[in-house]
């Protein structure tokens, strides 16, 4: 990990503590690096060196307790063996993969496939509430001479309030589908992050 | 490498304070000289050094100023206090008389 990464994780683990006082640690590691910079070591052997972030935020009265909750470790620390003492899991896990395929399987796709088809049949309806609004306005135009103002101004305003009640289901729709996208996007995360591990 | 000490963690942050605190009665010096110091002689990581650092500044065995450098960055000294040679002298003697005792124990190692 490099200065800026290891300041910045190290920070985050320090994070439930007095701001002042996580500038005055941070200062004194970024005293640390530079002095080691200037004696000719990597910024990499200086974080090597120094050890977990996790650690030396635990000397400073840091609970361990924070570190199981919080999530401290930025992603370009994930693929480091900082974290490997707190339990997490760092490696690609087969058991949780099988576990969430078969879990997948077996509920969550039926759902899913099932909540995605209720949403595409609420589109075709609104798409025919509107269709057939349009419909309704071009025939009662178009019959206008046969039928009369008085029945063709009563068709006309229905189709009105058909093709406006159809927008509105489909600016709904659309607010729907968003939120769906998004919940199958947290599914799909949550299963990822328990099967790479990390954060 | 001088005979370095790899023992457990508990019993290394003990021994870190009395030989941090040894170093500190000779003369100032700022962090990156004392960790560095420090690792030569006892594998520990090094990060480690500056929470006891900051624990001994605000129990007020040392006291601490910044001094500009040339060409760095300005580095913030450690000057052991009264009370913080008193430590050391309690630590040391503790020190020398666990040493003693635990030779004692081991026998061999001593001349009889």
């Amino acid at each position: 990990m490099n200065k800026v990464g290891y300041l910045n994780t190290l920070r985050k683990c320090l994070s439930s503590l007095p701001q002042d006082e996580i500038e005055d640690i941070i200062r004194d590691y970024r005293e640390h690096f530079d002095v080691g910079i200037s004696k000719g070591k990597t910024e990499e052997e200086i974080s090597e060196e120094l050890g977990s972030p996790v650690e030396i935020a635990k000397e400073y009265g840091v609970s361990p307790n924070f570190f199981r909750y919080e999530r401290v470790v930025s992603d370009e620390v994930d693929n480091d063996s900082y974290y490997n003492e707190e339990g997490r899991k760092e490696k690609f896990s087969i058991p949780a993969l099988v576990f969430w395929i078969f879990v997948m399987v077996m509920a969550g796709l039926p759902i899913l496939i099932s909540l995605y088809a209720v949403l595409i049949s609420f589109f075709v309806t609104a798409g025919a509430v509107i269709i057939s609004g349009i419909s309704v306005a071009g025939i009662s135009l178009f019959k206008l001479t046969t039928i009369g103002v008085g029945p063709f101004l009563f068709y006309f305003g229905m189709a009105l309030c058909l093709i406006g009640l159809g927008g509105v289901l489909i600016n709904f729709l659309i607010w729907l589908t968003k939120k769906m996208f998004y919940l199958t996007g947290s599914i799909f995360n949550g299963i990822k992050r328990s099967v790479v591990g990390g954060y | 490498m001088k005979g370095v000490i790899t023992t457990n963690i508990q019993f290394k942050k003990g021994v870190l304070e009395l030989c941090v605190l040894s170093m500190l009665t000779r003369r100032d010096f700022y962090g990156y000289e004392i960790v560095d110091h420090i690792s030569e002689y006892i594998t520990i990581s090094e990060g480690t050094i500056y929470p006891l650092l900051r624990r001994f500044d605000k129990e007020g065995y040392v006291e601490t100023y910044l001094e500009e450098s040339t060409g760095g960055p300005a580095r913030k000294y450690y000057r052991l206090t009264a009370k913080g040679e008193e430590t050391y002298e309690e630590l040391k003697e503790e020190w020398f008389s666990f040493v003693d005792n635990v030779n004692q124990l081991v026998g061999g190692t001593v001349n009889e």
